[in-house]
């Protein structure tokens, strides 16, 4: 993208280009990109990995899940302004991960049961919502699943939960340009409670 | 009270009757200020609908117990038939319809009057089943309630409509017949009228208690 | 001053489930958010409640050919045109508005819960704490003022729109027209007609909590048309029967001492 905010082919001036290209997440499920030599965007800046914070987990057998995180309609960013709203709160009240029902399967979750969702840098508890929306991927012939959370809740109100922040979970990584993050993709471990 | 009259009810007796008799009324006159919005305003006198609904809810209670007293008083006496002479009373109306040259002798009560406490034992049971339903709605599947709301109108149908029977029967259409229920003391003609057998039986087991005489044995009501 | 028949329609094809109709409602109508926890769903409160009149319904559904929807479906009282609970609200709490709604004059609820098992759509609900019934009356107040309702007002897709009711009838057939497949327009053709119209993505019968063929239930035909009349005619039968009783046949007199044995009157 460029200063405009129109998109083009060729896009000099940027911190990587000037032609697109498909690099890896930081974390992803793969060691290797199957389109280039280089995995992930060689741009972007990465902290310092001997910290707890900023390790990664690439390609590992203990965190085998792709998670992406979002947000509900109910809630402004880390809803930490309208989870005070009763009527928001009453609409989404506790944190969530959405689990696709074949992996619930394979794991043993049933709708509704408090899940422990861990990355490498941290893990967040938080109810399992079993869901036919997420499907598997199918990576470089794996199947390869995704659960998602929202990332609404955590610390603040209300103080009954024990709701984590999914941040918790997520990478400190952004594009190259902004520092937009990379909260999209990255690798979790679903485990009962 | 006049010397020579039979005692014909005792106070437990009486007690009970009127229990059920009043809740009874004030039953059927709350559940008619809901039934027909036209009577909405019987609320009014007890501050409004809604306390006329607890008023009727918990007279319904009452009245549970009253009937249970009153079933476990007449059962006996009432809830029984005794062939064949009460079907050939049927067979007459009693004599009350038609004239009738000879109606079969009765007892304590008469077939009418049995029926007529079977009719309110049963359908007042249905009452405060159907009732206790009603009050906890919520706590039943919908198709249950929905049934017991038409028992509870089908109970009322007949309870309302016998009542007026009873009325008149107990009172100008039978004279002589409240005092039976008001003092508990009767005269020897209304007996012999009106139930010749149990004056006769009175009089062979001894259980007659006649005011102003010495009880002759001791009495008869087991309760 | 005559008021037009109104109708509610509510597309479930153009839904976004973004739930502004259900909070928009409770605002309006001041009615508290309460405590809730997630139950793995996005549908929450669960279910309809005194202070929830209104309620996206979510269901994940996969079709006979394997093919995978997300229904969304605005829950709410239908206002019917017969309505079962305006037949057996004992206090004309619940009542015909001239538009031709079901309104609730909350005052005059005495709490007895009749309408909650009379409805065939499971509308009302009760509070323990006022001990009264509530559901939507589709903003009687705002209608009166000739403003749209709450929800109608926050529907940022279009799925909710109001108007006269052939307008409306009319605006559903064309757009199932338009759409075809399963689509279908849900409420004209029972309880003599809702005065909310559905334009539903799939059959109704594949919609949880949605009966296929609503209808006043027959036991409160029995009840109400039946039963309700016939007291009063079974008792004044009784009464004439009596009269008539006293004044052709007589009461039933002891006899006189000493004309014992003679029978009859």
């Amino acid at each position: 993208m460029q200063k405009d905010g129109m998109g083009a082919l060729f896009g000099p001036g940027m911190a990587e280009g000037p032609f697109p290209e498909h690099y890896e997440p930081l974390e992803g499920p793969l060691a290797k990109n199957p389109m280039s030599g280089q995995l992930i965007n060689p741009a972007i800046h990465i902290f310092d990995k001997h910290s707890d914070v900023d390790k990664i987990a690439r390609a590992s057998e203990k965190f085998p899940y792709v998670c992406t995180t979002y947000s509900c309609t109910e809630h402004w960013c880390s809803g930490a302004l309208t989870r005070w709203q009763a009527w928001l709160l009453e609409a989404m009240p506790e944190a969530y991960v959405e689990i696709g029902d074949l992996l619930a399967r394979d794991l043993g979750i049933r709708n509704g049961v408090r899940v422990k969702v861990s990355s490498i840098r941290g893990s967040v508890q938080c109810v399992a919502m079993v869901t036919k929306r997420f499907k598997p991927f199918l990576i470089e012939g794996k199947t390869i699943h995704q659960v998602g959370l929202p990332f609404n809740y955590g610390w603040l109100f209300p103080k009954d939960t024990k709701d984590d922040s999914t941040n918790l979970l997520s990478p400190s990584v952004g594009d190259a340009n902004t520092f937009c993050p990379e909260y999209k993709a990255f690798m979790v471990n679903v485990t009962k409670l | 009270m006049r010397k020579g009259l039979i005692q014909a009810t005792d106070g437990f007796e009486r007690i009970v009757h009127w229990s059920l008799a009043l809740s009874c009324i004030a039953l059927c006159v709350t559940g008619l200020g809901m039934m027909y919005q036209s009577l909405n305003f019987i609320g009014d006198m007890m501050g409004g609908l809604k306390s006329l609904k607890y008023v009727h809810n918990f007279t319904g209670l009452f009245f549970g117990v009253a009937l249970y007293f009153t079933i476990r008083m007449w059962w006996k006496e009432a809830g029984i038939f005794s062939m064949p002479e009460d079907l050939e009373w049927i067979r007459c109306a009693g004599g009350y319809l038609w004239h009738v040259d000879k109606v079969p002798e009765t007892g304590k009560y008469n077939p009418g009057q049995k029926m007529f406490f079977l009719a309110v034992a049963g359908f007042g049971a249905i009452m405060f089943l159907t009732g206790l339903v009603m009050w906890f709605p919520l706590s039943f599947p919908p198709m249950i309630v929905r049934l017991m709301y038409v028992l509870h109108a089908l109970g009322f149908v007949v309870i309302f409509a016998f009542f007026f029977v009873h009325l008149y029967l107990g009172t100008i259409g039978s004279p002589g017949s409240l005092d039976a229920m008001l003092t508990g003391w009767v005269s020897r003609a209304w007996l012999k009228k009106q139930h010749p057998k149990w004056l006769k039986e009175m009089e062979e087991h001894g259980t007659l208690v006649v005011y102003g005489e010495e009880k002759t044995a001791a009495k008869g009501h087991g309760h | 001053m005559k008021r037009p028949e109104l109708v509610k329609l509510i597309d479930t094809t153009l839904c976004s489930a973004c739930r502004g109709c259900q909070v928009a409602c409770k605002q309006w109508n001041e009615m508290p958010g309460l405590r809730t926890k997630q139950i793995g769903s996005y549908q929450n409160p669960p279910d309809l409640q005194w202070n929830t009149w209104t309620l996206i319904r979510f269901q994940e559904y996969v079709n006979d050919k394997g093919a995978f929807k997300w229904l969304f479906r605005k829950d709410g009282c239908m206002h019917c045109t017969d309505a079962a609970c305006v037949k057996v609200c004992p206090s004309g709490a619940l009542h015909h508005t001239e538009f031709g709604t079901v309104g609730l004059n909350s005052s005059r609820c005495i709490g007895c819960k009749e309408c909650v098992s009379a409805c065939p759509f499971d509308i009302p609900r009760y509070s323990q704490e006022t001990d009264k019934i509530y559901k939507c009356d589709l903003c009687y107040d705002r209608l009166r003022n000739d403003a749209l309702p709450a929800c109608v007002k926050t529907c940022g897709t279009g799925a909710l729109t109001i108007g006269g009711k052939d307008a409306m009838i009319k605006k559903a057939y064309a757009r199932v027209k338009e759409l075809g497949g399963d689509t279908n327009v849900y409420g004209d053709k029972f309880v003599g007609g809702t005065h909310v119209l559905y334009v539903l993505d799939e059959k109704a019968k594949v919609y949880d909590n949605l009966p296929r063929d609503p209808s006043v239930p027959f036991s409160i035909i029995v009840w109400k048309d039946m039963l309700k009349p016939l007291a009063l005619l079974a008792a004044g039968g009784v009464l004439a029967g009596s009269f008539l009783h006293y004044i052709l046949h007589g009461p039933k007199l002891p006899d006189e001492p000493g004309k014992e044995e003679k029978g009859g009157e």
